[in-house]
């Protein structure tokens, strides 16, 4: 895996014109396909999924349509959450009783289709909106972007609007399913890996799901797989001015679309440092940081300033302490301890040691996120009977246990790699170690589970090395045919959960 | 080659798989009134009759399914009668006593058409007390096609529903082009390992 592939730079013919390839054009054909492919499906995923129910959708549209209408992020205290648009076109779908019944149908007759016509025609106001809710405190790069999508719509219909920035996200699923084929051509040496990683994530069902929403994930997933890509390259081929401006994009973007991303920003100055260190160029290493930071800073800079000139609020818009706080009730009498919220992160990805108070009624690795990447739909209320994740989890087993030969195999380029290792551990355990910050906090609150599969997903890039390294597990003469066969079975693990929706909404 | 015959060995099985699930038993439900199952709403003590008002009957009904509690007794026989405004009869139904409580399925005279507007009563006979259930004041109601579907029977009103609530200039088409749409994503695939995979 890591470190043992340094991709060849191109080498120009002597005496040949020097020209530079256009960019697009420098990406390989099977990258761009992939991407193709990755659109299709996610445009799929967004038709089968009745408007509204991917997590969260509710919200996200509505700060989309609070933006569109008024060019302010939501910031009201005690205001509606909602504009009086979006509560009418949601009870015209009947959202609040079908959500939670996996026996309720979608809306089925013409009768509740003209209700909803009506209600798209009536368009309610549709800026009354504006109040702080579990979304507000986020960065606006997604919904800028969404609301460019809701003008430039030319159907007015709030149903109509929505599926059109479900295209956006669709499009944004293309993008992340190429940076994970760049990242894994910077991994591994063998070409047809790059496809079979890329692929594995592109038909994995929960990310073709994600996609399909309303949803700021989508821009933080591609921002994630930008930065794994950057990061892998630069440990590759060496930091440079160029290289810098590409990874403080990635952070730029990342922190402009949701907040999870400060979780990856200590790993990602990490990598920056580390690259720094053991860079033969100092010069042009420096350089490339510089820039990369500079960047990040500027972006900030500029979201800060518009926080507090333009929408009235905190530099930040209120952070992770805003998010956290405005997702629970805050100012709880019963503060929570060091111990706890270690003991609570810890159990959340491995067996409880035991000295731990015991924080689950369940086993997290298992349930929420080994069951969570296998398809939890809907506002998670749409699931497999219980033998397919069986029947899951059995198949991955062996695959396990093949990507753990594939490094052990690869172990001395392991070893060499440890800084570029070290830079990605730093990354996932921000994340990790952000989700059980919020998640402890939300469970001690409300009662409520927290934590969901796609949290994770900003290391989807992670999901198809492991697919890759499973291939390159079974051996020279077995691993083309399996790397196949894993395609396949994405493939159709991507088919049968869209199959699953389609019967849970419209069955 | 390798990559060739798994590739094609895969499919095969993939084809079956959807096959089978295609052709087996639907679930076919007609619709429902979205009231959910929180608590008992009522209580029906003997011949007793609880009428639920302006409901919405989906076409294509043929049955009614409804959760009832009788104290680990059999089911009294429950009759279920549908009606306009104006009280004119459209439908209906009964189920004969002796039934395990839970969730039960009256058949009753297919609907044809989505009519709004109607009255769903449902009566008991007589026997010992029997729970509806729901939220609030409202039973929930959900109504079931007529007869046994597979899914491939069923797939014209799949499609229609899944044309619904979403923007769609394709009206009932729109489920074959999504269909299409996947075909595509899976051809190039199919495509691109070959070439990748099988060098």
């Amino acid at each position: 895996m890591t470190g043992l592939h340094t991709p060849p730079r191109a080498t120009a013919r002597p005496g040949a014109r020097r020209s530079r390839p256009r960019p697009f054009r420098r990406i390989p054909a099977a990258a761009r396909w992939c991407a193709l492919i990755a659109f299709l499906n996610a445009v799929v995923w967004a038709f089968v999924t009745p408007v509204f129910h991917v997590p969260d959708e509710t919200s996200h549209v509505a700060y989309v349509q609070y933006f569109a209408e008024t060019g302010l992020v939501p910031n009201i205290q005690d205001g509606d959450g909602i504009s009086m648009e979006e509560a009418s076109v949601m009870d015209a779908l009947r959202f609040n009783a079908t959500i939670g019944n996996p026996d309720q149908l979608a809306i089925f007759s013409e009768a509740q289709e003209g209700v909803l016509d009506a209600a798209e025609r009536d368009r309610l106001d549709p800026s009354s909106g504006g109040g702080i809710i579990e979304t507000s405190g986020q960065p606006p790069l997604y919904y800028a972007l969404g609301a460019a999508v809701y003008h430039a719509s030319p159907w007015k219909g709030l149903t109509q609007r929505i599926m059109l920035i479900r295209l956006l996200s669709a499009l944004m699923a293309a993008c992340t399913t190429l940076l994970v084929f760049l990242f894994l051509r910077e991994l591994f040496r063998e070409p047809w890996t790059w496809t079979v990683g890329a692929l594995a994530v592109a038909f994995q069902p929960m990310f073709g799901f994600i996609s399909a929403g309303v949803h700021p994930d989508n821009l933080l997933f591609a921002a994630s797989a930008a930065l794994l890509f950057g990061v892998a390259r630069a440990f590759r081929r060496g930091l440079t001015p160029a290289l810098g401006a590409g990874i403080g994009a990635a952070m730029a973007v990342g922190a402009l679309s949701k907040l999870t991303f400060v979780a990856l920003l200590p790993g990602a100055l990490l990598a920056l440092w580390l690259l720094l260190w053991s860079a033969r160029d100092r010069r042009l290493a420096f350089q490339g940081a510089a820039i990369a930071v500079a960047v990040l800073v500027a972006a900030v800079a500029v979201y800060g300033a518009l926080n507090a000139v333009a929408w009235d609020r905190a530099l930040l818009g209120g952070g992770v302490e805003n998010a956290a706080n405005t997702a629970v009730n805050a100012g709880d009498p019963a503060p929570i301890n060091l111990g706890q919220q270690l003991g609570y992160t810890w159990q959340l990805y491995l067996p409880r040691l035991p000295f731990m108070l015991d924080q689950f009624d369940h086993f997290p690795p298992y349930e929420v996120w080994f069951r969570g990447m296998i398809g939890k739909f809907g506002w998670l209320d749409t699931q497999w009977p219980g033998v397919v994740y069986g029947v899951a989890l059995g198949l991955h087993a062996p695959l396990v246990v093949l990507a753990g030969l594939a490094l052990w195999r690869r172990r001395s380029g392991l070893a060499a790699r440890w800084p570029e290792l070290l830079a990605y551990l730093a990354m996932a355990l921000g994340v990790m170690g952000s989700i059980g910050f919020l998640g402890i906090r939300f469970t001690h609150d409300t009662g409520f589970g927290f934590a969901q599969a796609r949290y994770l997903f900003p290391f989807l890039a992670f999901y198809g090395a492991f697919v890759v390294l499973a291939g390159l597990g079974a051996g020279r003469r077995l691993g083309r045919p399996l790397g196949a066969l894993l395609v396949l079975l994405a493939m159709t693990h991507g088919l049968l959960a869209q199959l699953l929706v389609v019967s849970r909404f419209y069955g | 080659m390798r990559v060739k015959v798994v590739l094609g060995a895969g499919l095969a099985l993939v084809a079956g798989l959807v096959l089978v699930l295609l052709l087996g038993d639907a679930q076919r439900r007609a619709g429902g009134n979205y009231v959910p199952e929180f608590g008992p709403v009522t209580e029906l003590r003997g011949a007793d009759r609880r009428c639920e008002r302006n409901q919405l009957v989906p076409g294509d009904s043929g049955a009614l399914s409804l959760l009832v509690g009788t104290y680990e007794r059999p089911t009294p026989e429950i009759e279920v009668t549908i009606s306009d405004s104006d009280g004119r009869p459209v439908s209906s139904g009964r189920l004969p006593a002796g039934q395990a409580e839970g969730r039960v399925v009256i058949p009753v005279e297919r609907v044809e058409d989505t009519t709004a507007g109607l009255d769903v009563c449902i009566a008991t006979g007589p026997g010992g007390r029997t729970v509806l259930y729901g939220r609030g004041r409202d039973v929930r109601l959900v109504w079931m096609r007529p007869g046994s579907e597979s899914y491939l029977a069923l797939l014209p009103t799949v499609a229609h529903r899944f044309g619904l609530g979403k923007l769609n200039p394709f009206g009932a088409w729109l489920m074959a082009l999504a269909a299409l749409v996947l075909a595509a994503a899976w051809l190039a695939a199919l495509r691109l390992v070959l070439r990748q995979a099988g060098q």
